[in-house]
């Protein structure tokens, strides 16, 4: 097994706002190992955007707080270490893909330029130097004509072509260990979508790098993903390899997103895609109860008053819930729900 | 980099050419060229922009080309008309060459223009662009100190400035500086304010980049155009609160050629010699209404809501 990159333990991160204090991620752990994708999946809001900025020392602090936790990267706790040595890090070890490349890029300079810079600020390399290796970089990522491309604005691309850009300048970094890809391709049609991510993969086994793949695509983590984590109302769910996820799912959460995957082969004959009843709480009013229990198929009662321990499935995978088939007699909460329930096989 | 490509030859080649931009796009434009396609339509523009080019080189020029000196009087000849011999614009109650006079007024006009326009630009755009971008205490002291600056009278505040710093020109460039400056200082905070919120100064800030390098090196040349405007119309209106000054007495002090004083100077002859007060006072409105005209042209460009 290879060496672990990052290891995030029990991180809690809260926002104090004027309307109260929104607890976006509640205790997740995640590691992830040199050269692997681990991908976090789950709705928008559910705290993974949070996780991956806390991470890069990006989380805009107030209103942002951390409450408790460690991320371990490379051996050192980058939440103990002064903000200075932490922004070192920062496109050096670790990189970051954002997730709408029409305006992560700076629209007043050419985008040889903009990935020079990265070379002459980390590198300490000359102009010509600089702008030589933003070139290499933009025929790597596969850019037609990276020497004419080089001298245009970010307006003159493509959508594909801008993430390709920002994958170049993640890759700029002198010894890229960690690449934060953030929704890389939500904004790309799907054609460009499968592009970006095999050019991401590929860059990925030649390079060694690891990607944390922050996504709320079932189908993107399939194609790239080791592992993954499912996340929800800012707590993981349920965690593992992505072939244990996608054969084997534990969590009612984890089923009901893969039952609407419109891939689902029960949908050969179907007119309408199943969804999950129901929609996410109130961060700032979540309890400490399982936070998937107004929308679980078979609810128990445990559920409504204390978070689930998480049980192993067997190597890596966890999933944490009371139930996971269905509570026993006398435990269920409303009964009549049950025979509304779309998520259960 | 290089050992990776050469372990994988062909992979360069692959999946190319699959997402290129429409041939038709005008791609090898720079913004500036683009910016200069669109401005040369704008037939206001360029006649601001000829007028200022005539200023201009007639201020660096005005030794080799000004038929007579500025300041040599001749009591003889006072007071002559227009196309007197060889004084074209006539001359003034002391007999010197209001032509020449003009020429070398245009000297200090275009200084005064550019200084005080220079420092109210550089000044205002350092406090904006820190005050945005830090924003909090920082931006909330700031802002009330600009605020208190605006609820002076602009005249008023120069003259209290001049008033303090004691009358010259040099004075008076500052003072018309300061008295300019917090109109940058807001243009710029809210540029800044709205483009620091952009995905890609979140993206350099994940490369490591520092404060100042994202403040002076990413943001603000995003937020500069508005300030490009505003500093073409402001030289046309420090050219014009300069010779108000002068006007006054607390501007250029006599002999100097400066319009402002020269149409001060001359006031009581406007029914007997109207020559001495209108040339120095149409030389100010053409300087003015170039930077104007120009200045309005440049928004028209550069105002990202008139892009297509």
């Amino acid at each position: 097994m290879a060496e672990t990159l990052l290891e995030i333990e029990n991180l809690h991160v809260s926002f104090y706002t004027v309307r109260g204090i929104v607890r976006a991620v509640r205790g997740i752990n995640l590691d992830i190992r040199q050269g692997e994708t681990v991908a976090l999946v789950g709705e928008s809001g559910c705290g993974k955007s949070v996780t991956a900025h806390a991470i890069t020392g990006l989380l805009p602090m107030p209103p942002a707080r951390i409450d408790a936790g460690r991320i371990v990267f490379d051996g050192r706790d980058i939440l103990s270490i002064p903000p200075k040595e932490h922004r070192a890090l920062r496109g050096v070890r670790i990189s970051m893909i954002f997730q709408e490349p029409m305006t992560s890029l700076n629209p007043v300079f050419k985008i040889g330029d903009q990935i020079a810079d990265v070379f002459r600020f980390h590198h300490k390399l000359d102009r010509k130097h600089a702008w030589n290796k933003a070139v290499e970089l933009l025929d790597l990522v596969k850019i037609p004509e990276p020497e004419k491309r080089a001298h245009e604005y970010a307006h003159q691309l493509s959508g594909g072509m801008r993430q390709r850009v920002m994958i170049a300048m993640a890759l700029a970094s002198p010894e890229p260990g960690l690449i934060i890809a953030d929704e890389p391709t939500t904004a790309l049609d799907v054609t460009i979508q499968a592009q970006i991510l095999h050019l991401l993969a590929q860059l990925q086994e030649k390079i060694g790098v690891s990607v944390l793949l922050i996504t709320h695509d079932m189908g993107v983590v399939a194609q790239i993903a080791h592992r993954a984590t499912v996340m929800y109302a800012g707590r993981a769910v349920e965690q593992g390899s992505v072939e244990q996820i996608f054969t084997a799912p534990r969590h009612p959460y984890t089923k009901g997103l893969l039952n609407s995957l419109p891939g689902n082969p029960k949908y050969r004959e179907a007119r309408r895609l199943e969804a999950i009843p129901g929609t996410v709480p109130d961060l700032r009013t979540l309890g400490d109860g399982c936070p998937f229990a107004n929308r679980c198929p078979h609810p128990g009662k445990k559920c409504l008053t204390t978070f689930p321990d998480g049980f192993s499935e067997g190597g890596d995978h966890q999933a944490w819930c009371w139930y996971p088939d269905g509570p026993p007699e006398g435990e269920a909460v409303g009964a009549d729900r049950d025979s509304s329930s779309t998520a259960k096989e | 980099m290089k050992e990776l490509r050469e372990k994988t030859p062909g992979m360069s080649q692959e999946n190319r050419g699959d997402e290129t931009v429409p041939a038709e796009a005008p791609s090898d434009l720079t913004p500036f060229q683009e910016n200069w396609i669109r401005l040369r339509q704008n037939k206001a523009a360029i006649v601001g922009l000829m007028i200022i080019v005539v200023f201009v080189l007639v201020a660096v020029l005005a030794p080799l080309i000004a038929p007579m000196s500025p300041i040599e009087q001749n009591i003889a000849i006072r007071k002559s008309p227009p196309l007197t011999e060889s004084h074209i614009l006539g001359t003034d109650d002391l007999g010197r060459d209001l032509l020449s006079r003009i020429m070398y007024g245009a000297r200090l006009s275009m200084t005064i223009g550019i200084v005080s326009v220079g420092i109210a630009m550089v000044g205002g755009v350092v406090i904006g662009t820190v005050s945005g971008y830090y924003g909090g205490l920082i931006d909330r002291i700031v802002m009330r100190f600009i605020d208190i600056m605006l609820a002076f009278p602009y005249v008023l505040l120069t003259i209290v400035i001049v008033a303090v710093l004691g009358p010259s020109l040099t004075n008076a460039m500052i003072a018309i500086g300061i008295s300019q400056l917090p109109r940058y200082v807001r243009l710029v905070r809210a540029s800044v304010l709205a483009e620091k919120e952009a995905d890609y100064v979140l993206a350099e800030r994940s490369l490591g980049t520092g404060n100042l390098e994202l403040m002076f090196g990413s943001i603000l040349p995003n937020s500069l155009a508005p300030v490009i405007v505003q500093a073409t119309l402001g030289v046309g209106e420090a050219i014009l609160s300069s010779a108000a000054l002068s006007f006054l007495g607390l501007g250029a002090q006599p002999p100097t050629p400066e319009w402002g004083l020269m149409i001060a100077s001359s006031r009581e002859f406007v029914t007997s010699a109207w020559w001495i007060v209108t040339f120095p006072g149409i030389a100010t409105l053409l300087a003015v209404l170039g930077f104007n005209l120009f200045g309005d042209g440049l928004r028209d460009v550069l105002d990202p809501r008139m892009k297509d």
